[in-house]
């Protein structure tokens, strides 16, 4: 995975919403959650942006725009990805879902086998 | 070209799963000052002049910091009681003043200084990382591993790699103090007794 566009297909799959007929999630959905999971991850891990900027991706060409995740750490923004916009659903089926993406994205952060 | 940090970046990054690259070199700044404070082995010889009638002058190393002043010498003579009293500045006070303007050598020990190289790593003689590159891994180690709550947080193995670096750095400066010899004279004069001390 490089840029936004690799991101959002991979949280696509991890929520199955693949067919455009709409998309469930818009893709500014997506990018705004990938812009926070960097927020978030600066909380947890300060060490992992030494000397490093938050990246601003809101509004940014899907295609080109690379994503600057650590090598080890992409599948933990994904995970943040896919619980930020599932919490979004009305749905209370759902909640437990998010919720267990949102601690997968804590727990790869901050523990080695997770 | 190569980085003399290229081992000891390749070696440590087994030890600390999840650590990301520019944390370890941030570390390494601290543990290379760390190092070089108390060891004495980066070492530089430095010309100057004292002009007629002053007891100050100003030496400034070509790269790295001064921490101490080691040694005064005219002539290859020592000359005593001189001091470092500004080692920021590099400010070296003589006893003494001189009707005429002498020519003048001061070994002083270096550390580490802003700013670092484009790559982030501090600047550092490479024989001395080829030759002390292991004690700055073990620093590394215990200041990445007593860091909290990260994937690679370990106290006991950071207080191991602890007393691994300072029992090095220790030898470095005993080794340094000796002139990297074996079995010298390990007695020394009472120390009250040293004339250059007072």
């Amino acid at each position: 995975m490089k840029y936004i566009q690799d991101y959002i297909n991979t949280a696509r799959f991890q929520l199955q919403d693949r067919v455009n007929s709409p998309y469930r999630y818009a893709d500014a959905d997506f990018v705004q959650g990938l812009d926070l999971a960097f927020d978030e991850a600066y909380r947890i891990r300060p060490d992992i942006f030494v000397n490093e900027a938050t990246p601003d991706l809101t509004g940014k060409p899907l295609d080109i725009t690379i994503v600057p995740a650590p090598r080890g750490y992409q599948m933990a923004f994904v995970y943040y990805m896919c619980g930020y916009v599932t919490l979004s659903d009305q749905e209370d089926t759902t909640d437990a879902r998010a919720g267990a993406f949102l601690t997968k994205f804590i727990s790869q952060l901050t523990q080695t086998a997770s | 070209m190569a980085s003399p940090f290229d081992r000891l970046m390749e070696t440590i990054r087994p030890h600390l799963p999840g650590a990301v690259d520019q944390a370890i070199r941030q570390e390494l700044f601290p543990v290379c000052k760390t190092f070089f404070e108390e060891s004495n082995v980066w070492t530089e010889d430095l010309d100057f002049t004292l002009p007629a009638n002053t007891v100050t002058t100003e030496v400034l190393p070509y790269t790295g910091k001064i921490v101490r002043l080691i040694s005064v010498t005219k002539d290859r003579a020592p000359v005593y009681n001189v001091t470092m009293t500004d080692t920021e500045n590099g400010i070296i006070q003589f006893p003494y003043q001189s009707t005429a303007a002498g020519n003048y050598v001061c070994t002083v020990a270096l550390t580490v200084s802003d700013p670092v190289s484009r790559d982030a790593f501090p600047i550092v003689p490479v024989d001395l990382v080829s030759k002390y590159w292991q004690t700055l891994m073990w620093g590394i180690l215990s200041n990445m591993m007593a860091q909290p709550k990260k994937p690679y947080t370990d106290v006991s193995l950071a207080s191991y790699y602890a007393n691994k670096f300072n029992g090095s750095s220790s030898r470095a400066m005993q080794a340094q103090a000796t002139g990297n010899t074996y079995g010298s004279q390990a007695w020394r004069f009472p120390q009250s007794f040293n004339n250059r001390r007072r």
